[in-house]
C-alpha cells in the first residue's frame, strides 16, 4: 500500500461515467506542473501569476500521436486543495485518459484515493471546518464504489497478472531477504545472481503480456445494475425488455461469474452493465440459499440493485431480510407483473428503498420511467476512481523491477547489493498491492522458514 | 525527581540483559533506582548462545550503545572472538557480532551496576505488584510497589518488569520437567499471578537450548576451524580498539545416522508428544523439528563455540533440543568429533508465560497499569540483544514517568529498537519475536555504521549520553564533515575523489596513501569507512531519506488519546475495530494497524485536522 501522504502529487481520471465527450484529468501536489513536460506541455510563465491560466496543447501520446487538449494550472494556494493543481480537459476515450495518467504515475504522481482531492482542499483549509462530515461522507461512499469495483475485477484477468506478478515478487524477495539475514547458514544456497536476473525477466515479461491487452484491460469502469430477485419475479423478462432483444449484445461473462447474465447497455447515455442474477435454483430448497447468494453477491458488487419483486405474489420473509441486507441508498424497488394486478401494487412494501417504480414488462408501461430512474441515480452516483490497478502501476513497478534487475546483473554468480535489489523490489511490490501490506515482512519470513531449513 | 512519599523511584524487577540496561539508564537520569534480582551472581547471565550480535543484532547493541547503554562497552570487553557478518554485502546489512565469555560478561555488567550511583541491587524475589485505582489518571491503576517474597516491600512510583523466561518458567528435556527460568534457578510462579490480578492477560511461549560439553572430551581433528576476523570491529563507538587476543569456533554437522537417531525417539520428544503446547520460534527450531520439517535433509550444521576463553564448556549451537537425556547423549556421540564427548549441560526447551504486547504502548506501559513497564521476553521477544533494547527505552519511560515528563519514543526510520517495539505494541507476537533487517522498511538508513548520528544526539536530549561520550561524537561528526569536504575539493586526474569513489570496486587506498590530508582526517577508527558509505550510498540514502520524510508526515500527526472510534460514522467497521483495540498514537501507527486500508488513514487524518480549531487552519504552507 502506498501510505496517502499530504504532500505528494496525486492523480486522478474524473471525468463521471463515460462515454462522454470530455475527459479531465487532474493533479494535485508539488510535481504537479514538473510532471506536465513529460506530456509534451509547458507550464505558462509569469510566476506570480494570480489567476490560473489556460493553455491550449497538445498531449504527446507517442511519436506520433497526440490529443488536444486545454490545461487549466492554478497555482497554489490559489486551488482547490491549496497545491499546485493542473487539469487537463481533453477527449473522453477512458482508454487513452488511462494512459496518460499511466504516465503520470510512471513518473512518480500516485493514483488518488478515493475523495482524496477534496480531503486536500478539506486539509488546506479551503473547506470550513463544519464541512468535515461532508468530506468524509463522500470519501466513504467512493471507498465503496471503489471496493465493488476491485471485487469484480477480482475476477478478471487483469487483477489475476498482478497477483501473480506480486507473489513472483514475493518469492523472490524472500530469497534474497534470506541471503542478508541468514548469512550465517553455510550450507544453505538461497539465490544465485543469474538466478535473480532470470526471476525478474520472467515477471517483467508477465507484465509486458498484460499490456499487450485483453479487452477486459481496456474495459471502461462501468456501473454496475444489478436485477435480482425470487425466481419468477420476472427478472429475465425485464433483462429481455431493458436490453431490447438484442441478444449479440449479451455476454456471459463480463469480469463476473458464469451463471449471471450481463449485457452493457445505456441509461440517457450513461453506459452501465446489467446483471441478471437469475439462473439460480428453482426449487423451494434452494431458494434461501439462492436469494442469500444473489442478494450479496449483488449487494456486494453492483453499484445500484434493482430487486424485481412480482406484484401479485406475497412477500417471503426471506425475501425481505434479503433485501434489508443491501445498502439503502443502492436499492431500488421495482413491482413487476403488475398487468396482473390491475397496474399497481396491492399493498405498500415491508420496508424502504431508495425508490419504487412499477412496471409491467408484458405491455411495456413503466420501462421508460424505470430508465429514467436509473440514469438519474448513476449520474448523482460518485465518479468512479478506484480502479484496482492501471497502466502507470505496472509501467512504475517494471521500471523498478528493471533497476533490480540492472543490479544483479555482469557480477559473476555472487548477488551483488541484495539490499539494494531488496529496495527495488520492494518498491515494485508496493505499487501494485492496494491494501496495506504491512505484513510483509511476516510473509516474507514465513516463505524463508517454510523452504528453508534455516536458524540455530 | 518526583519526591512523594515513595522509598524509591523506581524498581527494576529482573538482573538480566533487559533489567541491567533499564537500572542503568534510569539511575543515570537521576532516579533512585533498585534492581530486584534473585541472585546477584546471576545479574547478565546468558541463558542460552553465549554471543552477542549477529544480522539485525549488532544494529541493536550499536544503537544501544549509541544511547549510552551497556551492552556495546560489556560485550568488548568480555568478547572472545569477533566477526563482522555479511562483510561481503552492502554497508547497510553489516552486522557485528562476538562470542563472548559467560563468566566475564555477567562479571562486567555487575561491575558497571554496582558502581552505579543512585542505584541498588537487591537480593528477593518478588511476588506481587502493588498497585491502585486513582481517580485523577481516569479509572487506571497506578503502580505502587512490590512485596518480596519473604514479606518485604518496597514502594516506587514506577516498576520495570524484566523477568525474562521465569514467569512460570518449565524446563522439559524428555519427559523430565523442572521448573525454573534457566537451569539452577528458580522460577516466579507469583508473580504471573499478580500481573493477572492487575488485569493483565497472559500468554505462553517456549523456547530451547542445546547441550553443553566438556571441552576437553571434543575431538577437534574432523572439524572445521572458524577464526574470529583479523581487525575485530568493536561494538561500542567509545572502545577504540579491540585489544584481546581471540579464539576459533568449529563446525560440525549431523549425519542420517543421527536423524534416524531422532526419528524413532520422536515418540519421547515433549515438542511432538503434545507435553509442550506454546509456540516456539520458527528461526530457532530444535534438531528434531528441523528432522520433521525437512526430513530429506542429510546435514544440519553445528557450531561449537566455546563458552568462555578458558571455559570449559562448548556450546552446541545449532543443536538445541529437549529429547531425554539419553537420547541427548547417543545424539552427541553420531556427530563426528564428538564421540566421546561428554555432557555437561542437558538441552532442555522451556515454556513460560509473556504479557502479549498490544496490552503495552509505545513507551513500553502497561496500558491498564500506569507506571508499570515491561521489557524484554515478557514481551514476546527473544534474544539478548532485543532485550537490553526494550530494556533501555524502558528505563529511560519509567524514570522520565516518575518525573512527570514525556516518553522517549524510538520511530521506525530512527532505530531497530523503535522498528521493534512498533511491531510489538501496533501487531503483537504469534511466535517469539526476533529481529531481522528484512523488518526495517528503512534499513538503507538504520546501519551500524551511522547508530551515532541517528542516537547519540537524541541521548544527549534525555541526558543518557555524558560528556565524554558527547564529546567524542562531536569529533567524529566533524572529521566526516571535514574528509568529505576533502573528498570534494582534492582531485586525482582531474576529477574530485569522491567521484571516483563512486565506482564499485574502488576502496581508495590508493588515495590514503597519496594524499596527506585524507589520512590524517581518516586515521583510525572507521572514519573512512563511513565516508566511503556516504559517497557509494549517495543515491540510496537520499532516496531513503525522501521515504523517510514522507513516513514522518502521518508519523507526526498525533491522534487525540480520547478519540472515541465508534463514534465515527462513515468509517469502515474492520478499520474502528482495529484502531479500538490497539489505540494507535498517531496515523503513521495506525496506517500500520493489520486490516486498514489507505482511505481509512486519509479519512482519519481529515477527521483529526476537523477536530482541531474552527477557523481555517493551514495543514501545509503554501509553496
Amino acid at each position: 500500500m502506498r501510505v496517502p501522504g499530504t504532500t505528494d502529487t496525486i492523480v486522478a481520471v474524473s471525468s463521471g461515467w463515460l462515454p462522454s465527450p470530455v475527459g479531465i484529468i487532474r493533479l494535485s501536489g508539488p510535481d504537479s506542473f514538473d510532471l506536465m513536460p513529460s506530456l509534451g506541455l509547458a507550464p505558462p510563465d509569469a510566476p506570480g501569476e494570480a489567476r490560473p491560466a489556460w493553455t491550449a496543447g497538445r498531449l504527446a501520446l507517442g511519436s506520433d500521436q497526440w490529443l488536444p487538449v486545454m490545461a487549466m494550472w492554478f497555482r497554489a494556494p490559489r486551488s482547490y486543495t491549496g497545491q499546485h493543481v493542473v487539469e487537463l480537459h481533453t477527449v473522453g476515450c477512458l482508454p487513452l485518459l488511462r494512459e496518460i495518467a499511466a504516465r503520470l504515475i510512471e513518473q512518480g504522481a500516485r493514483r488518488a484515493l478515493p475523495g482524496e482531492f477534496t480531503a486536500r482542499a478539506f486539509l488546506s483549509g479551503r473547506l470550513a471546518a463544519s464541512q468535515v462530515e461532508g468530506v468524509l461522507a463522500l470519501m466513504s461512499s467512493e471507498q465503496e464504489a471503489a471496493v465493488r469495483q476491485a471485487a469484480r475485477l477480482a475476477r478478471g484477468s487483469e487483477r489475476r497478472i498482478a497477483e501473480d506478478v506480486v507473489r513472483g515478487i514475493v518469492r523472490l524477495l524472500a530469497l534474497i531477504e534470506a541471503g542478508i539475514d541468514f548469512v550465517d547458514e553455510e550450507d544453505v544456497r538461497f539465490i544465485s545472481a543469474p538466478e535473480v536476473v532470470r526471476e525478474i525477466d520472467t515477471l517483467v515479461a508477465g507484465i509486458d503480456a498484460e499490456q499487450g491487452g485483453s479487452a477486459a484491460s481496456k474495459r471502461p469502469g462501468r456501473p454496475h445494475i444489478a436485477l435480482a430477485g425470487f425466481p419468477n419475479a420476472g427478472k429475465s423478462t425485464l433483462f429481455n425488455c431493458l436490453v431490447g432483444y438484442e441478444r449479440a449484445l449479451v455476454s456471459p461473462v463480463l469480469g463476473t461469474t458464469r451463471d449471471v447474465l450481463s449485457a452493457e447497455l445505456e441509461f440517457g447515455g450513461l453506459g452501465a452493465v446489467l446483471q441478471d442474477c437469475a439462473g439460480v435454483g428453482d426449487t423451494a430448497d434452494e431458494l434461501e440459499l439462492a436469494c442469500h447468494h444473489a442478494g450479496e453477491r449483488a449487494a456486494q458488487e453492483a453499484d445500484l440493485v434493482l430487486w424485481v419483486h412480482a406484484a401479485d405474489t406475497v412477500w417471503d420473509e426471506r425475501e425481505v431480510s434479503a433485501c434489508a441486507r443491501m445498502p439503502f441508498e443502492r436499492r431500488l424497488l421495482v413491482w413487476s407483473k403488475t398487468d396482473l394486478t390491475g397496474g399497481r401494487p396491492r399493498a405498500a412494501a415491508p420496508l424502504d428503498f431508495l425508490d419504487e417504480v412499477v412496471v409491467s414488462a408484458v405491455s411495456g408501461t413503466g420501462v421508460a420511467a424505470l430508465e429514467e430512474l436509473v440514469a438519474g441515480r448513476l449520474e448523482k452516483m460518485a465518479a468512479l476512481r478506484g480502479e484496482a490497478l492501471c497502466a502507470g502501476e505496472l509501467h512504475a513497478a517494471t521500471a523498478a523491477l528493471k533497476r533490480a534487475r540492472m543490479i544483479a546483473a555482469g557480477s559473476g554468480d555472487v548477488l551483488p547489493s541484495p539490499e539494494l535489489i531488496s529496495l527495488e523490489l520492494r518498491a515494485a511490490h508496493e505499487l501494485l498491492t492496494s491494501e496495506t501490506s504491512r505484513g510483509l515482512d511476516e510473509e516474507l519470513l514465513s516463505r524463508i522458514f517454510s523452504e528453508f531449513c534455516v536458524g540455530k | 525527581m518526583h519526591q512523594g512519599s515513595a522509598e524509591y523511584d523506581v524498581l527494576v524487577i529482573g538482573g538480566g540483559h533487559a533489567g541491567a540496561e533499564a537500572a542503568w539508564a534510569a539511575a543515570n537520569l537521576g532516579a533512585r533506582t533498585v534492581l530486584l534480582t534473585h541472585r546477584r551472581e546471576a545479574i547478565g547471565r546468558m541463558s542460552c548462545n553465549p554471543a552477542i550480535g549477529g544480522i539485525g543484532k549488532g544494529q541493536i547493541v550499536r544503537e544501544i550503545d549509541a544511547l549510552g547503554g551497556l551492552m556495546g562497552l560489556v560485550a568488548d570487553e568480555a568478547g572472545i572472538q569477533f566477526r563482522l557478518l555479511n562483510r561481503r554485502k552492502g554497508p547497510a546489512v553489516w552486522a557485528p557480532r562476538a562470542q563472548a565469555d559467560s563468566r566475564v560478561y555477567p562479571a562486567v555488567l555487575r561491575r558497571y551496576l554496582e558502581n552505579c550511583p543512585n542505584l541498588s541491587i537487591v537480593e528477593g524475589a518478588v511476588e506481587t505488584i502493588l498497585a491502585e485505582r486513582h481517580d485523577k489518571s481516569g479509572g487506571h491503576q497506578r503502580v505502587a510497589g512490590v512485596v518480596l517474597q519473604h514479606g518485604g516491600c518496597l514502594t516506587a512510583p514506577a516498576v520495570v518488569v524484566a523477568v525474562g523466561t521465569f514467569l512460570r518458567g518449565l524446563m522439559h528435556t524428555g519427559a523430565d520437567t523442572t521448573p525454573g527460568g534457566r537451569v539452577g534457578e528458580d522460577a516466579a510462579d507469583r508473580l504471573s499471578e499478580s500481573l493477572r490480578g492487575l488485569g493483565l492477560t497472559l500468554g505462553r511461549l517456549k523456547t530451547g537450548t542445546p547441550p553443553r560439553v566438556a571441552r576437553d572430551s571434543v575431538d577437534f581433528s574432523p572439524l572445521v576451524e572458524q577464526a574470529g576476523d583479523e581487525q575485530p570491529l568493536p561494538f561500542s563507538f567509545m572502545t577504540p580498539k579491540i585489544t584481546q587476543p581471540q579464539v576459533p569456533c568449529w563446525l560440525a554437522a549431523t549425519n542420517p545416522q543421527a536423524h534416524e537417531l531422532i526419528r524413532v525417539n520422536l515418540h519421547r520428544a515433549p515438542l511432538y508428544t503434545g507435553q509442550i503446547e506454546s509456540t516456539g520460534p520458527r528461526y530457532c527450531p530444535s534438531i528434531e523439528t528441523k528432522i520433521v520439517r525437512f526430513p530429506d535433509k542429510e546435514r544440519h550444521q553445528i557450531f561449537l563455540e566455546p563458552e568462555g576463553r578458558d571455559s570449559e564448556r562448548i556450546y552446541l549451537n545449532g543443536l538445541s533440543t529437549s529429547l531425554p537425556r539419553d537420547v541427548q547423549q547417543r545424539l552427541v556421540a553420531l556427530v563426528p568429533g564428538l564421540a566421546r564427548a561428554r555432557i555437561v549441560q542437558w538441552g532442555y526447551a522451556i515454556e513460560y508465560d509473556f504479557v502479549p504486547p498490544e496490552q503495552t504502548d509505545a513507551a513500553l506501559m502497561t496500558k491498564k497499569v500506569h507506571g508499570l513497564f515491561l521489557a524484554g521476553q515478557i514481551n514476546g521477544t527473544s534474544g539478548y540483544e532485543e532485550a537490553a533494547g526494550q530494556g533501555l527505552v524502558a528505563g529511560v519511560n519509567a524514570a522520565r514517568f516518575v518525573a512527570g515528563r514525556d516518553p522517549l519514543i524510538l520511530g521506525r526510520d530512527q532505530a531497530y529498537i523503535g522498528v521493534m517495539i512498533d511491531d510489538l505494541v501496533t501487531r503483537g507476537v504469534v511466535e517469539p519475536y526476533r529481529m531481522f533487517t528484512s523488518r526495517a522498511e528503512h534499513r538503507m538508513h538504520l546501519r551500524y555504521d551511522n547508530a551515532d548520528q541517528r542516537l547519540t544526539p537524541v541521548g544527549r536530549a534525555y541526558g543518557l549520553v555524558q560528556d565524554d561520550r558527547w564529546a567524542h561524537f562531536l569529533r567524529m561528526k566533524d572529521r566526516l564533515v571535514r574528509l568529505a569536504d576533502a573528498l570534494e575539493r582534492l582531485r586525482y586526474d582531474g576529477r574530485p575523489i569522491r567521484e571516483w569513489l563512486k565506482r564499485p570496486e574502488e576502496e581508495g587506498e590508493r588515495f590514503l596513501r597519496s594524499f596527506d590530508e585524507l589520512r590524517e582526517l581518516a586515521d583510525g577508527s572507521d572514519v573512512w569507512t563511513r565516508a566511503l558509505i556516504a559517497v557509494k550510498y549517495e543515491g540510496y540514502i537520499d532516496r531513503q531519506q525522501r521515504l523517510i520524510a514522507r513516513f514522518r508526515e502521518l508519523e507526526d500527526q498525533p491522534i487525540p488519546a480520547t478519540i472515541d472510534y465508534r463514534a465515527l460514522k462513515q468509517f469502515r467497521r474492520e478499520a474502528v475495530e482495529r484502531w479500538s483495540a490497539v489505540r494507535p498514537r498517531n496515523v503513521g501507527q495506525a496506517a500500520r494497524v493489520s486490516g486498514v486500508h489507505p482511505t481509512d488513514v486519509a479519512m482519519l487524518l481529515v477527521h483529526i485536522v476537523g477536530g482541531r480549531k474552527r477557523d481555517r487552519t493551514e495543514v501545509f504552507p503554501p509553496e
